[in-house]
């Protein structure tokens, strides 16, 4: 019986082309969409999940209260982990990791690494970050410890490092004066771990060096607890809750724990106290639920098509039914069709996804593998199939075997059939379409505004030079060298580089009443800082320049810090405010200006100006037109001061650019989906224009007989779908505004949500649907009545 | 074989109710081979359906060799038809996209005949009807008279008590036509009982017995042999 279904299910795919390439075609374009989601967001769920004892692993990560508002705070004190595993039988182990950056050097091979971690030796026994040689059980005891991964090992050793005895105590020179050997060489963290590293050096050298690193009052580590199997994590939570007060009697923060499971995609955390490799399970939500919707949309057409097709159907159920066949054999030949449609849709869309790979991996910036000959993707492939086969058949197979055999023997008649499930299922179709293609147009416009919106500040032809190794604290030379080149205008020493700022502290001011203290953020820079950024100076004066061994301090405030302090810009020249412990002058008020992403409204802000701090940028302008040329100036007199530690430097737009990568990631993919969905719902209006002209085949030959015109029957013909498409949009639109209205509130600043977009996406769908629809209906327009009624 | 008394259908719409068969009564007995005829809208396909389980009346009795049908449901009536009843349309009802072969097969599998026992009954039957060498042709590949055939090779495929013929010449010519009515008449000398719906006197002739309908009601009855 199987083998006959499916024999027959392949001749009427074969005999129904226009039917079954629009079925085909739009599962297959969905699936290949589905696939590509389900693998990313499985991707997304593998995170971590390589450690034996993930079950047990948990971040104690702090609630802070500063200046009356609750922050979460990734970071914790480094005497914390050793007084949990103390104090607390629940905990069986901790792992401290603290983020380091810095120039590495062995022998002639210098570079610069950023993913260096600063942790315990307890990191072998937490957690699976195996050792390839050398000893986990006595790594990271010692201060001069260094674990470098295989890959590099391999920068720095040479490809075949693996086969040479002496790579482990070979040694390291770190910033040119902390010298470590090599403990061990550790196998590269995988791909799905959130914890990734290059380099990892012992906690009892940060020790050594930063006695802050062991104080209470320092926050420099993430901590991890791996507690006791069985332990009731609700329990020793509360436990811990208020711990820290108990040991720091100065503190009133709150401990909490994040197992090790949801760092990957939920952590949210303030002041950039969170590093590591990290998600957003907001975008697999979104992923999650754009994927489904673009499968129901392609089900919807297999839904519709076979509905369409019953009549024509119909007489064959009659035959087979007359014929001994039972509603459940029928059932079953239907199901088979669908599952066969589903299935060569599937092959279909694993061929897509094979030439599409590398577009789909640049899209989602994720290494996207489909490991195709698995046996788990195997299982998954059919399983996926079934449900789909399933949901767009079961409800086809019930209503096409539901026919009653006296019913179907009779000739068809002209009466146009009424089929509101069909109908309601066009308008769901392209009510998600036009919801999509609403947002997207709403994500664009709010993505174009954020990237032309004045920032208070000239973003262009601003290079940011990070200042490390020998040019530390010499950035008045530089400057000064710079400042004589000819593609450089002017040269701007200063702590942070303006893209997304986040360095604050208590904010006090003369008069002020203990409810009012507020977090300011804050930088450190020199005269020329204000004038280089184009910074407008709306009263009192710049820094005046001062000499390096001056300490007295003068302060520079935004318009909203005045704004809170309950001054006006004309009012708050010379009061006096305490920062940092240090109490000065207001000698100026700059107008607001943005240093962080569009998502945040302009907090308050402060700058200070002291040449005996060191700075770790220079913001150097350069002429326009001569940025080649500026690069290569700004790499030599770097050089000069500096000639091993390799060169940072960056674009400031494109940094700026990059803090909504996500978000223009998001906006594509959602454009991408919105032009599918579009397509799929089209695909499926086609196959209903043509099953609606071939049911109507004898009215339109009756009509034309008594003088219609083409374009009366092409109005007959579309007005239905028409209809159907407008009620979409009347659908949409509240579905649309309500989700860009909370998309939008991410955002500080944002565009109105004007009704000429709601206007221009229903206008786009119409015309869509109404050039699907009519390209049959002047089809069935033109073609000769005494033909049709013949054929009838 | 078939007992019908005082048997009723109206057919309703939104403004006509029509009455189909208004307290027909007739008996047709095993071996029988009787043909209806009346003109058009007079009730024969009505009664032809229901005496065939695709359709229910209602009102009056229906025996069907010795039990009452007339309140089966639609199951019951299904599994009672697949294994009595064998159905020869006016227009064929061919399955386009099942060869001949399979367009014979198809009650056998319905019935749950094992595939060795369906070839060897279908091809019987095919050579029978003398169309065995059309055996892999597509409906649509042949003639109207050999159309025919198979639809009346698919009738007969499952050995039924009873066949059921609506129109069986109306599409074909009368060569075709004589033909078809010859093998109707052989397979009812081999013991099927047959009931047919005809406007043809010529065919109609090929009965033991015609029952002649006015609006749902017989009104006369021809014994011819």
């Amino acid at each position: 019986m199987l083998k006959f279904n499916l024999k027959i299910a392949l001749r009427n795919i074969w005999k129904n082309k226009v039917y079954s390439s629009v079925n085909i075609i739009g599962l297959a374009l969905s699936m290949a969409c589905c696939l590509v989601i389900s693998v990313f967001i499985w991707n997304e769920w593998q995170h971590d999940i390589f450690h034996s004892h993930r079950d047990n692993i948990y971040r104690v990560t702090e609630k802070q209260n500063q200046a009356g508002t609750i922050y979460n705070v990734a970071v914790t004190p480094g005497p914390l982990a050793p007084a949990l595993q103390k104090d607390f039988p629940e905990v069986v182990n901790t792992v401290r990791f603290g983020q380091w950056s810095g120039t590495l050097k062995n022998g002639i091979n210098t570079f610069q690494e950023k993913k260096i971690l600063i942790t315990d030796n307890s990191i072998f026994d937490v957690f699976n970050f195996p050792l390839l040689k050398g000893d986990s059980k006595t790594a990271l005891q010692s201060f001069d410890d260094i674990v470098i991964t295989e890959r590099m090992a391999e920068k720095y050793f040479g490809s075949d490092w693996r086969n040479n005895p002496s790579v482990v105590g070979q040694i390291f020179t770190l910033n040119n004066e902390h010298i470590f050997k090599v403990a061990g060489i550790a196998q590269n963290p995988p791909e799905n771990s959130s914890i990734q590293f290059d380099v990892l050096l012992p906690v009892p050298f940060l020790l050594k060096i930063d006695e802050w690193a062991n104080k209470w009052g320092g926050n420099s580590f993430h901590t991890y607890v791996q507690l006791k199997t069985g332990t009731d994590v609700a329990a020793f939570s509360e436990k811990i809750k208020n711990q820290l007060h108990v040991y720091n009697a100065k503190t009133e923060d709150l401990m909490q724990l994040q197992p090790l499971k949801a760092q990957y995609l939920y952590s949210k955390f303030d002041f950039q106290t969170d590093w590591g490799k990290r998600s957003n399970i907001k975008y697999v939500k979104i992923f999650a639920g754009v994927g489904l919707l673009l499968l129901l949309i392609a089900c919807v057409n297999f839904i519709n098509l076979s509905t369409a097709r019953s009549l024509k159907r119909s007489l064959e159920v009659g035959v087979r039914k007359v014929n001994g066949a039972s509603r459940k054999q029928l059932i079953f030949q239907f199901l088979c069709e669908s599952f066969l449609m589903a299935l060569i849709a599937g092959v279909i869309a694993v061929i897509i996804l094979q030439l599409l790979n590398s577009a789909i991996q640049i899209l989602t910036d994720k290494a996207i593998v489909l490991e195709f000959s698995s046996a788990l993707f195997g299982a998954a492939f059919l399983f996926f199939i079934f449900i789909i086969g399933i949901v767009a058949g079961i409800y086809p197979a019930f209503v096409l075997s539901g026919f009653k055999p006296v019913k179907n023997l009779k000739a068809i008649s002209t009466k146009k059939p009424r089929n509101y499930i069909q109908q309601s299922l066009v308008v769901f179709q392209f009510g998600i379409s036009i919801t999509l293609m609403i947002c997207s147009f709403m994500m664009y416009r709010q993505l174009q505004f954020i990237q032309q919106k004045d920032l208070g500040f000239d973003k262009e032809q601003l290079i940011s030079v990070r200042l490390n190794g020998g040019t530390r604290g010499k950035a008045d030379v530089l400057k000064q060298d710079l400042e004589n080149q000819t593609a450089i205008v002017s040269v701007a020493p200063a702590t942070m580089s303006l893209v997304n700022v986040d360095n604050s502290a208590d904010f006090k001011w003369e008069g002020m009443q203990a409810s009012d203290l507020f977090l300011a953020t804050q930088a450190n820079i020199d005269p020329s800082f204000i004038p280089t950024l184009g910074i407008q100076l709306m009263n009192g004066s710049n820094f005046p320049p001062q000499k390096l061994t001056d300490t007295f301090n003068n302060y520079i405030l935004n318009e909203t810090a005045v704004k809170r302090m309950g001054y006006s810009v004309d009012n708050v020249i010379g009061k006096k405010v305490t920062f940092w412990g240090g109490t000065g002058s207001v000698i100026g008020v700059v107008k607001d200006f943005h240093f962080k992403s569009l998502n945040a409204t302009i907090e308050p802000f402060i700058f200070r100006y002291q040449p005996w701090a060191p700075y770790f940028t220079l913001l150097v302008k350069t002429e326009e037109g001569k940025t080649t040329e500026a690069i290569q100036q700004i790499q030599k007199i770097y050089k000069k001061y500096d000639a091993e530690t390799p060169i940072e430097f960056s674009f400031v737009d494109e940094a700026i650019n990059d803090l909504y990568k996500n978000d223009k990631r998001t906006a594509t993919i959602i454009a991408l989906f919105a032009g599918l969905t579009i397509f799929v719902g089209c695909l499926g209006l086609f196959g209903l224009a043509v099953f609606a002209a071939e049911q109507r085949i004898k009215e339109i030959g009756i009509r034309k007989v008594l003088g219609a015109s083409v374009p009366h029957i092409v109005r007959l013909l579309s007005k239905d779908f028409v209809k159907l498409v407008l009620i979409s949009i009347l659908i949409a639109t509240p579905v649309a505004y309500y989700t860009m209205y909370n998309w939008l509130q991410d955002f500080a600043y944002r565009v109105d949500i004007s009704w000429w977009v709601f206007g221009l996406a229903g206008f786009v769908a119409l015309l869509i649907a109404l050039l699907t629809v009519s390209f049959q209906a002047i089809k069935a327009a033109v073609a000769n009545p005494v033909k049709s009624l013949r054929t009838e | 074989m078939i007992k019908i008394t005082g048997l009723e259908k109206i057919y309703r719409t939104e403004e006509v109710e029509t009455i189909a068969l208004n307290k027909l009564s007739f008996d047709v007995k095993e071996g029988e081979f009787v043909a209806v005829m009346g003109p058009s809208g007079c009730g024969k396909s009505t009664l032809l359906n229901i005496v065939g389980l695709l359709d229910d009346p209602d009102a009056g009795s229906f025996v069907f060799n010795g039990i009452e049908v007339a309140k089966y449901n639609e199951r019951k009536r299904a599994d009672l038809r697949k294994h009595n009843i064998g159905f020869v349309f006016q227009s064929f009802n061919l399955i386009d996209e099942l060869t001949v072969f399979e367009n014979v097969e198809l009650p056998l599998i319905y019935t749950g005949v094992k595939a060795e026992d369906r070839k060897k009954r279908v091809e019987e039957v095919l050579d029978k009807m003398q169309i065995m060498h059309r055996r892999n042709h597509f409906p649509q590949q042949l003639s109207g008279g050999q159309q025919q055939r198979v639809a009346v090779a698919r009738a007969v495929v499952n050995n039924p008590k009873l066949i059921l013929a609506d129109e069986p010449t109306g599409n074909l010519d009368s060569s075709n036509g004589n033909e078809v009515m010859q093998l109707l008449t052989d397979l009812n000398e081999a013991g099927t009982t047959i009931i047919m719906v005809t406007h043809s006197e010529h065919d109609a002739r090929y009965s033991h017995r015609i029952i002649r309908m006015l609006d749902g009601q017989t009104v006369t009855e021809n014994i011819l042999q």
